[in-house]
């Protein structure tokens, strides 16, 4: 057994006053090492609360999700899982030189700050951004840019999971595309999974092994259940 | 077909030196549909303000923009107003903004009547609201717009635009707070629901779909304009922004290395130049002139 993320009946209701919101509702997904799931639904349908549940920021009503096979304890591991966020400017530190954002999910595993400052240097060359001062701030850059510059920082501390909330909403299509290939590279060649959310389809149908729907808090499609269905085995 | 907008050489230049426009000249038929589309920063959202007149005070504006025979360029208040209060409707780009957030939304789509003195006939905003997809309209017009999704304001942006029969509706990203299947349900009913529609958007798929013709700007010029240009594109800047489109089938779509030009420092040859894959020596010198709907030499022959 070596799925990453495994989640079975996974529930989560919200309440104010009379109002009750089912967000997530029954929930099955697996997703294995190196796998892209796309989520795609409209605002409201429980997308961003499916993600914050399968990152342990937030825990489910009902149901269980596994780790690595193991079940989640209150919170993962440090750098188990990684969020790549919307909006990539305002996720970056203004004040921070780049290697510094870059190298922040080594600080636990790697005391030496030469050698957290070479790993970042490595990994902005590996996002495509080798030409940059490794020393400027994120106010220098473009928006592409700073999506690329946290994905480095995803990406750098080898986390088993990568939660990306709609990481290229807001980005000229000929940037977008570029972000799109680096996920997918995340995936092949360091194995790790991602789970993309987002409202593009067409994205995910590109990017993704599976797409999910999710609908008032239900998923569904070829995406969704415990089972595993490979792009290429279709 | 008589024409609705005629833009001829229009330039903009910000207080701040910006030359979003340069020399920009554009055609839109009455009933058709004009799509602008191109990265950020390409002059789209400007050629639209300058139709508005919202471009700052300062900034310095030549070139002609005519809508049904008024003049936009240089426009005095009386022209200022039958352009926005007649001729013109606007559906803005951030419908959070758009909307004010201490009105109820339907006391938003009335002023589209009250900003014309008019009273809205009974039932009108509610039906207008239905239009555009609204469910339950009469219930959720007495909400606020943080009520309200942003893709559910900016189709009641579209019912309000469309009250009074524009000549010719300006949409800026209409649909970008948009999921793709209601995007493309939204595009339809704004395009049934418009006379004349300049379409600004990034969404090339969409825009494929409901435009008659298409142009595409980069660094506040038209490089490609016509029918087929997102269908058969022929400018090398048309071509990379088709790749970069997802297209399902196609595989993972390809980047456009590199960033428009400072529009603050003079352009010597091609804007696109030095990131076009085609670009021959004369591209970096000489400035190419549309010409058969594409302004580019290299693959004009």
């Amino acid at each position: 057994m070596n799925l990453v993320v495994e989640a079975r009946g996974l529930s989560r209701t919200y309440r104010k006053g009379r109002l009750t919101v089912h967000a997530v509702s029954d929930v099955d997904l697996a997703l294995a090492p190196g796998e892209i799931l796309g989520v795609e639904g409209r605002s409201g349908s429980g997308k961003s609360t499916l993600l914050r549940l399968l990152m342990g920021v937030e825990r489910p009503d009902a149901g269980e999700i596994l780790r690595d096979g193991r079940p989640a304890e209150r919170r993962p591991p440090p750098g188990w899982a990684m969020p790549v966020f919307q909006d990539a400017r305002g996720s970056l530190d203004p004040r921070w030189p780049l290697w510094r954002t870059v190298a922040e999910p080594l600080i636990p595993t790697t005391g030496d700050k030469a050698a957290r400052r070479a790993a970042a240097e490595d990994w902005l060359t590996r996002v495509g951004l080798a030409h940059l001062d490794p020393h400027a701030r994120p106010t220098v850059l473009s928006s592409g840019q700073c999506q690329r510059v946290a994905i480095a920082r995803a990406l750098i501390a080898g986390p088993r999971v990568v939660f990306a909330d709609e990481p290229t909403a807001g980005l000229d299509t000929t940037t977008a595309a570029g972000i799109t290939r680096l996920l997918r590279t995340a995936a092949d060649e360091h194995g790790t999974a991602l789970v993309v959310v987002s409202h593009d389809a067409d994205r995910l149908a590109v990017l993704a092994d599976r797409v999910a729907r999710m609908e008032s808090g239900r998923l569904m499609g070829e995406g969704a259940g415990g089972q595993r269905v490979r792009r290429d085995g279709l | 077909m008589a024409e609705v907008l005629t833009v001829d050489d229009l330039h903009v230049t910000y207080p701040d030196g910006t030359r979003a426009l340069r020399g920009v000249s554009l055609a839109l038929a009455d009933g058709a549909c004009l799509a602008l589309v191109g990265e950020s920063g390409s002059g789209k959202s400007t050629l639209l303000r300058a139709l508005l007149s919202l471009l700052p005070r300062a900034s310095v504006v030549t070139g002609s923009a005519i809508v049904g025979g008024v003049e936009a360029v240089g426009a005095d208040r009386a022209a200022m107003r039958r352009l926005r209060g007649g001729l013109l409707g606007h559906v803005a780009q951030d419908p959070h903004t758009a909307a004010d957030p201490l009105w109820t939304v339907g006391r938003s789509l009335r002023e589209a009547w009250r900003a014309r003195r008019l009273r809205p006939p009974p039932g009108a905003p509610a039906e207008r609201a239905r239009a555009v997809g609204i469910d339950r309209p009469a219930e959720r017009l007495r909400q606020h717009p943080h009520q309200w999704s942003g893709g559910m304001l900016q189709r009641a942006q579209i019912a309000g635009a469309g009250v009074h029969g524009p000549l010719v509706t300006l949409a800026d990203e209409p649909t970008s707070a948009l999921d793709a299947e209601l995007a493309a349900i939204t595009l339809g009913v704004l395009r049934r629901d418009s006379r004349a529609l300049l379409l600004v958007s990034h969404d090339l798929r969409h825009v494929a779909a409901v435009a008659d013709q298409v142009a595409v700007l980069y660094a506040g010029r038209v490089v490609e304009v016509g029918r087929d240009a997102l269908t058969a594109p022929r400018h090398p800047y048309t071509r990379a922004l088709v790749a970069a489109t997802p297209r399902p089938g196609h595989g993972l779509p390809t980047e456009l290395p590199g960033t428009p030009p400072d529009l603050r420092a003079d352009i010597v040859g091609c804007a696109f130049a030095p990131r076009c894959p085609l670009a021959v020596n004369a591209c970096h010198h000489s400035d190419p002139a549309l010409a058969d709907g594409v302004a580019c030499p290299v693959v004009s022959g």
